[in-house]
């Protein structure tokens, strides 16, 4: 009963949830982000995700797009959470190398006791320079799910720039995987 | 007690009763007056507020057994069966051990025999009697039926339904810490079931002596955190908080002789080093980490394996001389017999912080020539690119 | 800000308790129907998904405590109401044991996560505007192995949470009730959902949110069944 509630009530409760669309063709995410978009999207539009804009096609529990636009040294990208006494708030520094950043999103991850492999990481061309990609396997504690995940990012003058894709690894992932790619290796700055 | 349980049992677990046989010895009980190991207990009548528990630990139980965090290594599965299966004696047809992915210092026993370990535990044990001293203790709870009389109190039944309900056995781990207070057992039980491990432990032929040493060693590691009240502040101990009155109670009622098998529990362990290491150092808690990994290293030798795992610590930790350390550390692994190839990749990356290119150079790519095929070779030849231009 | 949300969650229990009340309307069918489905075959097979049904006592205090009795009392009535509901379907039915489904774990837990979001965002008021209100979720080939393995073309799937007032809560209910604080008595919680296993379409799914029902007694469960599957077509 408390999984199924939980999982609605925290649309309810951590910040009141509104859910808009985000219409296909170009779309200026953070007044920064320049992305081509195939078909639309549902954007998780909340008081306290201001910063991570988080889009969705089939719903929060089971795919989710997360944005990172221009994170710059010091910001903290998740608060150490309240009662959780072995946590220290997750902070972006200018000078991390991506093995570190992604260890970074590892550890946000996997504060809840999910379990995280990664796969790949490797550079690639983003947005109109040097970055790098990383391909993991998450398996969420609350409900075993297991999730395949990809993201993208680049440190563009001290700031972090982001696009972490997350879906079940079966009948989902491998669905929308491609269109992901395409999304973020055409993406650009404003 | 419910059908399922009973056939997942006998796939897997009644070879072992056979265990149970030789293994019982000549030693009195002593300490407990005249307290002797019940007899089995019957199902319990499902209308019952205990049939009710034991019910609802069996969907649990299902849950657990579906769950991708059951550990499904089938030789530890059977190692553990068989020390729970010696120290449960008669019992031992209704005790099912469930190893947890979980980097949490954890054994619990639930009434209808299940049984779960959880790898922060497995990690902390030296040998097979300190091991068979925290599941000699669970079974002690088990046999006294603790848990019941517990939830018969309805203030603990109602923590217990706020746990059940939201978060069951399985999916417990980051809420734990708040929750697990809330349904402990008195102190009274706490040191009933330290006196029945310990006489489980002596009639199964383990070292008693061992006991107290799980509790020492909980203690140094809850120390080591910076801050004032360390073992409230640390989460990893959260369900069995470590006392002072405990490690000195149990060294006291100890009895030479016996054996700890530490051979036998090194052996299995090291099959899953890598990965439950891999998930403590991920905890981000370097300080415990560092004790726990110098206790290892201190008993079983500099196994390139540990030094690695010690000098990623340092380097994360990157305070004082850490990173000086973990130089030490990290080059002794690649030296040590069956140097990891995940060790020269940490040296790169220290040595490249450090601004030292060509031993960055050298380290990065002897780690790509020892494992080309690595999910992180890709950034790492980058870095290679970086320091060649 | 909160008050805006909690008023916008009172909006939500509201229309579902009234969608719930409401007799089968057009819209109502529609809603439960995935576009383009509108019954299955008659002599389909069914995989009847193990029932995840759990029952619960709410104490003093609301706080929830699970009751196996209860929930041993729930399945046996639940069982007992399908089987009657299956002829009327005109469909037949496989099952698989729990035993066996230990090696779909992996699926089980994906259909839970996705209905959870059809739950949330089809049936809630925070829906999902690229669905443009349809009933549009696919497992796309995730559970072909179910199909393999049991031979079904399709699933039902069904999950109840229930609670219900202790005598405790009961007395609690009435005195809060004369100082003008109302106080919920239990609530049942659920959705029913028909899969395509090959195609991995969702083609028919159920939400229940109520306050009332009971599972355990057999006439009082059969009605919650029949709520249950409100709206699955017969097959033709």
């Amino acid at each position: 009963m408390m999984r199924l509630l939980a999982l609605v009530l925290v649309f309810l409760v951590t910040g009141c949830v509104t859910v808009a669309k985000v219409d296909k063709g170009q779309q200026i995410v953070q007044g920064r982000l320049v992305v081509e978009l195939e078909g639309p999207w549902n954007q998780f539009a909340s008081v306290g995700q201001a910063q991570i804009p988080t889009w969705t096609i089939d719903g929060f529990s089971v795919d989710r797009l997360q944005f990172f636009v221009g994170v710059t040294d010091g910001a903290v990208l998740a608060p150490a959470q309240p009662g959780a006494k072995d946590q220290r708030p997750l902070v972006f520094r200018a000078q991390m190398q991506p093995h570190e950043i992604v260890a970074l999103y590892e550890t946000y991850l996997t504060r809840d006791g999910s379990a995280f492999k990664l796969d790949r990481l490797e550079p690639i061309q983003f947005l109109g320079g040097q970055g790098f990609r990383f391909a993991y396997l998450l398996t969420r504690r609350m409900d075993g799910v297991q999730l395949s995940g990809v993201g993208y990012g680049a440190v563009r003058g001290g700031e972090l720039f982001g696009i972490v894709y997350q879906a079940p690894r079966l009948g989902f992932f491998p669905r929308y995987s491609k269109q992901i790619e395409t999304m973020a290796l055409s993406a650009r700055l404003n | 007690m419910h059908g399922i349980t009973r056939r997942g049992f006998l796939r897997w677990g009644c070879m072992h009763c056979a265990l149970v046989a030789g293994a019982a010895n000549a030693q009195q009980m002593q300490g407990l007056g005249d307290w002797a190991v019940p007899p089995r207990f019957a199902a319990p009548d499902p209308a019952s507020d205990e049939g009710g528990l034991w019910a609802t630990m069996a969907r649990e139980e299902q849950r657990l057994r579906r769950s991708p965090f059951m550990i499904r290594d089938n030789e530890l599965r059977e190692y553990l069966q068989g020390i729970a299966c010696k120290l449960g004696a008669d019992h031992c047809p209704d005790i099912r051990v469930y190893a947890v992915r979980a980097a949490m210092f954890n054994a619990s026993m639930a009434p209808n025999g299940m049984m779960q370990v959880w790898s922060g535990l497995l990690l902390r044990m030296e040998n097979e009697a300190q091991l068979a001293a925290v599941l000699g203790h669970e079974i002690g709870h088990f046999l006294q039926r603790h848990s019941l009389e517990r939830l018969r109190d309805a203030r603990v039944r109602s923590a217990f339904g706020v746990f059940m309900a939201a978060f069951g056995l399985v999916g417990a781990v980051a809420q734990l810490g708040a929750l697990a207070g809330q349904f402990a057992y008195s102190r009274e039980q706490e040191r009933e079931a330290d006196r029945i491990g310990l006489e489980l432990m002596s009639a199964a032929g383990y070292d008693t002596r061992e006991a107290s040493k799980v509790w020492a060693n909980l203690l140094a590691e809850a120390a080591a955190r910076p801050g004032s009240d360390s073992s409230s502040n640390s989460v990893l101990f959260a369900t069995h908080p470590a006392s002072p009155e405990r490690r000195d109670m149990l060294a006291k009622l100890a009895r030479p002789g016996g054996e700890t098998r530490e051979q036998a529990y090194q052996a299995q362990l090291r099959r899953l080093y890598p990965e439950l290491l891999d998930d403590e150092v991920r905890r981000g808690q370097y300080d415990e980490s560092m004790m726990l990994l110098d206790r290892l290293i201190d008993r079983q030798g500099r196994r390139s394996e540990l030094l690695y795992f010690r000098g990623e610590v340092r380097r994360l930790r990157a305070q004082d001389d850490d990173l000086d350390r973990a130089l030490v550390d990290l080059r002794a692994a690649t030296d040590a017999e069956g140097g990891l190839p995940q060790a020269h990749r940490g040296l790169g990356l220290l040595y490249r912080a450090r601004n030292d290119l060509p031993n960055a150079r050298a380290a990065f790519v002897r780690y790509l020539e020892l494992a080309p095929q690595a999910g992180d070779a890709g950034i790492i030849k980058t870095y290679l690119d970086e320091m060649k231009s | 800000m909160e008050r805006l949300c909690l008023w916008a969650a009172a909006k939500w229990f509201a229309l579902l308790l009234a969608a719930s009340l409401s007799v089968n309307s057009a819209y109502a069918q529609s809603r439960n129907l995935a576009p383009g489905f509108s019954n299955l075959p008659r002599d389909s097979v069914v995989l009847l998904a193990p029932l995840d049904v759990e029952l619960f006592s709410l104490g003093v205090g609301g706080i929830p405590e699970p009751r196996a009795d209860w929930t041993q009392a729930a399945l046996k009535h639940m069982k007992v109401a399908l089987e009657k509901r299956k002829q009327s379907l005109g469909v037949r039915t496989v099952e698989i044991d729990e035993i066996a489904a230990d090696d779909f774990a992996e699926l089980l837990s994906l259909h839970a996560a996705v209905a959870s979001a059809i739950s949330a965002h089809h049936f809630g008021i925070h829906a999902l505007p690229t669905k443009e209100g349809q009933l549009d979720w696919s497992f796309g080939d995730a559970l072909q192995p179910l199909h393999k393995h049991t031979g079904a073309r399709y699933a039902l799937f069904t999950f109840i949470r229930d609670s219900y007032a202790s005598a405790e809560r009961i007395a609690a209910i009435a005195v809060m009730a004369l100082l003008g604080v109302g106080l919920s008595g239990g609530v049942q919680v659920g959705y029913a959902s028909l899969v395509d296993l090959q195609t991995g379409q969702v083609l028919w799914f159920n939400q229940l949110l109520r306050g009332s029902g009971d599972l355990r007694e057999a006439e009082r469960a059969a009605e919650t069944v029949l709520a249950l599957l409100r709206g699955l077509p017969d097959a033709q």
